[in-house]
């Protein structure tokens, strides 16, 4: 899991410098606090050369605005102030190996500026098999707070059906939601037998994922995503985004399964009062209070932050203290 | 009522430890005529207190405010609440801090222990003495007393002394609700009297 993280001169952070992650991570702050940015810089470390897709997905690019990505509006903003010539860096410790990565805005022969995303540059662990393995990307997933088509849930909502436990915690959480939900499955539907995802809610024919409604849509996408890419740390933009705040604690019950049954870390942001407070009360009940929340505060042109763990989550709710920063 | 408004409105601050203590402190303000200035913030109760106040007083709400005060109870050791609230509010704010000295800088920020540096108690132990101080009220002293020691010979301590006695005081002048903050509404205490001055002159530099 990842412990410990040191971004310097990246997006909206002169100098971050945060420690003590557990396995699921709440990030709280008010509007441009630097949430995104923040599992951006965790994507950057988990998969350098992946990341100029997985900073598509968190900030929800159509096509039209993909081409900004290429485009010197785009690129300068990953370097917190470019022109002081700085380059932006992202560090993370690991239990056994620290990764650094740097972040070089280049002028190609166009002229324009581009992030340069090599592999990690410089890998520091206890010796040289470890750093090998270090090398290695570490799988990651990103679930944006804005709902992706039903065609782009099929592939990982089929693998996640398939992993041992996958099906049967999915479709546990959804229940526990809208008990009217028996099964979820792909199937062929429509005059032309397309292939899409399908609820059973004990109807005589079965129902569209798309027609069932905006919550379970929302857990659909955010557990596939978490159990079927098998991926080691996972990215869930405003994770409350269409879920109502009374099935909140059922949801987290089934994140925090799901993170230890498939040891995924998980960095996930909110706006909710309301999800923090099921969050807290979901792993206090559990045997291990395996959860933190990060806060980040915006300061003029610097972003701070803090990861607060049990103690302080308690005596915070404890006292009516809104944790959102 | 300040409490009507969000901390985001406010450029001042004042944390105290729970909903009675918030109406206390707001009629203090009101005497103070600054009432409509400060936003209090209450802990909800005494238990965790420091963790609570460690979790509040976050980089936001220090950049975000001009001023941050803290008024906490002694309890049973005034020293050490004293100790422990100037350690861990000069971490925070990385500053010098001292009891009941407002330290300048952004934001300026002070604490307060009560009923005072060397006594254990809590705000109602210095309502208790600036009410029972005051000559006129030297007959009702004695019955309270009286009725207390009833009580305790009866077998029934008042685990604090001055919150039993403020209460038992309030539940005949103030039968509505006997607690400290809504007798404070009800103008049951005398603000103009010496032994409010220095709480007094603590919360007019906020």
């Amino acid at each position: 899991m990842l412990t410990q993280i040191d971004f310097q001169s990246f997006r909206g952070f002169r100098r971050l410098t945060l420690e003590g992650f557990p396995r699921v991570n709440l990030v709280v702050g008010k509007n441009n606090s630097g949430k995104t940015s923040f599992l951006e810089g965790l994507a950057v470390l988990a998969n350098p050369g992946g990341a100029p897709e997985q900073f598509k997905q968190l900030r929800q690019m159509e096509q039209s605005l993909v081409m900004h990505f290429q485009s010197i509006q785009y690129a300068t903003w990953v370097v917190h102030d470019e022109s002081l010539g700085r380059v932006a860096s992202v560090s993370g410790h690991w239990k056994d190996a620290m990764r650094h990565v740097r972040l070089v805005p280049k002028k190609n022969a166009d002229d324009v500026i581009l992030p340069e995303l090599p592999a990690p540059e410089r890998l520091q662990s206890s010796n040289a098999r470890k750093q090998q393995t270090a090398e290695l990307v570490i799988p990651s997933c990103v679930v944006a707070a804005q709902q992706r088509s039903p065609d782009d849930l099929l592939g990982s909502f089929g693998a996640a059906m398939r992993r041992r436990n996958g099906e049967e915690l999915l479709e546990s959480r959804l229940r526990a939601v809208d008990p009217r939900i028996r099964k979820v499955r792909i199937a062929p539907s429509g005059p032309h037998r397309q292939i899409e995802i399908v609820v059973d809610i004990g109807l005589s024919r079965l129902v569209p994922l798309s027609q069932v409604g905006q919550g379970i849509y929302r857990l659909v996408e955010v557990f596939s995503e978490i159990i079927g890419t098998e991926a080691k740390i996972a990215f869930v933009d405003e994770i409350e985004s269409g879920i109502h705040h009374t099935c909140l604690s059922d949801v987290w019950r089934g994140i925090a399964e799901a993170a230890s049954e498939f040891e995924v870390q998980i960095f996930a942001t909110t706006h909710s009062h309301e999800c923090i407070e099921a969050a807290h009360a979901v792993f206090a009940e559990r045997d291990t209070y395996d959860f933190g929340i990060i806060q980040l505060f915006r300061e003029a042109d610097d972003i701070q932050g803090r990861v607060l763990q049990q103690e302080k989550i308690a005596a915070a709710i404890a006292g009516d203290i809104d944790l959102r920063a | 009522m300040s409490t009507k408004r969000k901390i985001e409105d406010y450029d001042k601050v004042l944390a105290v430890e729970g909903y009675s203590d918030l109406l206390f402190y707001a009629e203090a303000l009101e005497f103070l005529e600054k009432d409509e200035d400060v936003y209090i913030k209450d802990f909800n109760g005494a238990s965790d207190l420091l963790v609570k106040l460690e979790v509040f007083l976050d980089p936001g709400l220090l950049a975000s405010k001009s001023s941050i005060g803290v008024i906490l109870d002694a309890d049973t050791n005034p020293h050490g609440r004293i100790a422990s609230l100037t350690n861990l509010m000069a971490r925070i704010a990385q500053r010098q801090m001292e009891h009941g000295v407002w330290s300048d800088g952004q934001p300026k920020l002070g604490f307060l222990v009560v009923p005072d540096s060397e006594s254990e108690g809590e705000i109602e132990t210095l309502v208790w003495n600036a009410w029972k101080n005051d000559p006129s009220n030297q007959t009702s002293e004695k019955c309270i007393e009286d009725y207390l020691a009833c009580m305790a010979n009866a077998g029934h301590q008042a685990t604090s002394p001055d919150k039993g006695r403020i209460s038992t005081l309030l539940a005949v002048i103030n039968d509505e609700d006997p607690r400290l903050g809504p007798g404070a509404r009800a103008n049951a205490f005398p603000f103009d009297r010496d032994e409010f001055k220095p709480l007094l002159a603590f919360l007019d530099q906020l």
